[in-house]
């Protein structure tokens, strides 16, 4: 009988009490594997999102959580889209662009995407030279300066990275990289909405956020599509850094007091608020899998080593050496540890994948290092809780333990 | 005493009536020349009876008869009150299939509710007033000809250039005068003279920063929707200008946005360390 069987044989001896370890860490592995998984991503898209809005303040109905915004405006509360025109007329100085956007589910092809209304800047540009006399004297925007010249041919792509389209037709559609991926839609193909067909004018480019799954729409188009009046999701701004320095958001809030407004540095701040709370609820499970999960493998260990004193007796009376004892034990904890890391990962990485984009709103893809984190907990754990038992076994005196059963 | 209460009273009522049926031929006359379709609105109407007497129309715009839109309609009628010598008044219901012409024409179905628009004679909107405003706000609507000139050319999505200047040279602004009969900008740009001894000019001149005292003969250039890019003296030629202009349209910070990858410095430039890219400003390798 070599270590090998010996071990076998001694990891099966209690199946009930062993599965119920095994069930514990698997589950508390499990745990940690899928938080870090969905908050390693959730960062990233974070830092994406700062990077790919252009527009760095926003207009949301009052009741509306940070929250709901970061995931694809996906509420149904809604402000009305003359507050866009009341910012375009205001004297507010800094507010260099500004996207009004409707958000609403649609169903294709069995899948749920997001309907964005959005108003080209065309049509409510021009209402930014009602300003009269005064408009010469106060600062308007901050960016590339209109010289009047007719522009050449939009890209319409840079939607996503300037978060304003200048012109958009009513029926003209511009499809995220993955709605376009899995709808397999192309540039120049049309596209049926909600008994509406659209023509493709651009799929944006890949950009790993929410956006990847919309299709942008003309806000009009998309008001009457779903039956609604003359509302909105949200306004986006594009501010100048200076005015928001100097009290932008107050002024807009002012200007529009039944509206909550708030900057991208805020909806950045409470996002990694929550990523930090996730960070620190997985340190929680951690240490409940350290506490909870060691002192049950201790007293899994001790109890079995106290019932089979005999047998570790008979084994030593035999010619086992103590280390061999040791080893036996240890190496059944290694079993455990590594079965529990291994299995906690895999569940974990199913877990965050499957629903990280529904409880976060990002795709979460598997990350492999996370593998040799969960294993490494997980065989530390047990092996840390099994040692003294482990100890104990190998220092029994064959002749005491005879003595005793 | 009654009998020649009457007559006088006859005479008035004569005389009103001839009056209405002089004004209503002229409608008549100007409808005959609008396209169908808008001579039904009252509002066109009134916008060319207006320009045709060199006055400005106040367009009062409501759709619900709320507790605001009786507010600021009061405050809008003692407003245009004061100033019937130089501007005409009328209020139109949004909703009113009669006037949907005008309502198109702004395209103001989605603005804000109740809205004023001061039109000036020659079309440009001098102001447009939402939600709540003053009678001081409503009388500033009524700008120097100057202002009104270039705030059209701009509401025209046009280039300005402002010649600010007493008197004709020899060969006044010829730079300017170059820039906009070039074939590139000419569609696209329009001159406009102001004499800076005119006082009605002194406030707009001055929010240009432009001394209407001064001497100095000096072109602004105003882009839309109303921005000053650059005050040129009068020699300037007309390749200093393209050169000034290229430089203030190809900024390298469009949004001016204060997010990574986009951080603007002074002028519309990056920030030290970074570097023009093809997304905005980018770090500097």
């Amino acid at each position: 009988m070599n270590l090998k069987t010996l071990v076998w044989r001694e990891l099966f001896e209690r199946k009930s009490q062993m599965i119920t370890i095994f069930v514990g860490i698997l589950l508390g592995i499990t745990t940690v594997v899928a938080i870090k998984n969905i908050t390693c991503f959730s960062e990233k898209a974070v830092a994406r999102e700062m990077d790919s809005l252009g527009a760095n303040v926003l207009v949301l109905p009052k009741s509306v959580t940070l929250q709901d915004y970061y995931s694809a405006d996906m509420h149904s509360e809604t402000i009305p889209e003359e507050y866009a025109l009341r910012l375009t007329m205001s004297n507010l100085e800094g507010v260099d662009n500004l996207s009004p956007k409707l958000c609403v589910p649609v169903q294709l092809a069995g899948r749920q995407f997001t309907l964005t209304g959005i108003l080209p800047k065309s049509e409510f540009q021009a209402k930014a030279a009602w300003g009269g006399a005064g408009i010469f004297s106060r600062p308007i925007g901050c960016g590339a300066i209109d010289m009047g010249v007719e522009p050449e041919m939009e890209d319409k792509k840079t939607l996503v990275r300037k978060r304003v389209i200048d012109d958009l037709g009513t029926h003209e559609a511009l499809v995220g990289a993955d709605t376009a991926a899995i709808l397999g839609v192309q540039e120049g193909q049309s596209l049926h909405l909600m008994d509406t067909e659209f023509s493709v004018v651009a799929v944006l480019p890949e950009t790993g956020t929410v956006d990847d799954s919309r299709i942008f729409a003309h806000l009009h188009t998309v008001q009457d599509m779903s039956n609604k009046d003359a509302v909105v999701s949200c306004i986006e701004i594009v501010g100048c850094c200076k005015e928001i320095s100097a009290g932008l958001v107050g002024n807009v809030n002012k200007l529009l007091p039944d509206a909550k407004v708030v900057t991208v540095t805020q909806v950045v701040a409470t996002q990694t608020k929550v990523n930090g709370m996730m960070e620190k609820l997985s340190l929680i499970f951690v240490a409940i899998i350290v506490v909870v999960g060691g002192a049950g493998i201790a007293n899994y260990m001790f109890a079995n080593v106290y019932e089979r004193r005999r047998e570790i007796g008979t084994l030593m009376s035999l010619g086992a050496e103590s280390k061999l004892i040791l080893q036996i034990f240890l190496l059944k904890a290694l079993l455990l540890g590594v079965a529990g890391g291994v299995g906690g990962f895999a569940l974990g990485t199913i877990l965050a994948v499957t629903l990280g984009p529904r409880l976060a709103g990002v795709p979460v893809l598997p990350m492999p290092l996370l593998a040799l984190w969960a294993i490494g907990i997980s065989v530390g754990i047990t092996l840390l809780a099994s040692f003294f038992p482990a100890r104990r076994a190998a220092r029994l005196d064959p002749v005491t333990s005879f003595q005793e059963v | 005493m009654k009998r020649h209460n009457w007559r006088v009273r006859a005479a008035v009522a004569f005389t009103m009536a001839a009056l209405s049926l002089t004004q209503t031929a002229s409608i008549q006359a100007q409808q005959n020349s609008t396209p169908a379709i808008e001579s039904a609105s009252p509002g066109i109407t009134a916008m060319q009876q207006a320009a045709q007497y060199e006055k400005y129309l106040f367009v009062y715009f409501w759709k619900q008869n709320d507790q605001q839109t009786q507010a600021m309609r009061q405050v809008f009628q003692n407003a245009t009150g004061e100033m019937a010598n130089v501007a005409n008044a009328i209020a139109v219901q949004i909703t009113d299939p009669k006037q949907s012409p005008i309502v198109k024409r702004f395209d103001v179905s989605r603005a804000p509710m109740p809205l004023v628009l001061a039109i000036a004679p020659n079309g440009a909107i001098t102001k447009g007033l939402p939600v709540k405003f003053t009678e001081r706000q409503l009388q500033d609507a009524v700008v120097s000809h100057g202002t009104a000139t270039c705030l059209k050319a701009l509401q025209d999505r046009k280039l300005v250039l402002l010649c600010v200047a007493t008197q004709s040279g020899a060969n006044p602004f010829q730079g300017v005068r170059e820039f906009a009969s070039d074939s590139r900008y000419a569609a696209s740009s329009q001159i406009v003279s102001v004499d800076p001894t005119d006082p009605s000019e002194k406030v707009f001149l001055q929010s240009l920063k432009v001394d209407p005292a001064g001497s100095t003969r000096v072109a602004v250039v105003l882009a839309p929707p109303g921005q000053p890019v650059a005050t040129f003296a009068e020699a300037t030629s007309k390749a200093q200008i393209v050169e000034r202009l290229t430089a203030a349209g190809s900024a390298c910070c469009p949004g001016g946005n204060c997010g990574p990858g986009g951080q603007c410095g002074p002028g519309q430039q990056c920030a030290p360390g970074q570097k023009c890219g093809p997304n905005g400003c980018a770090p500097q390798e």
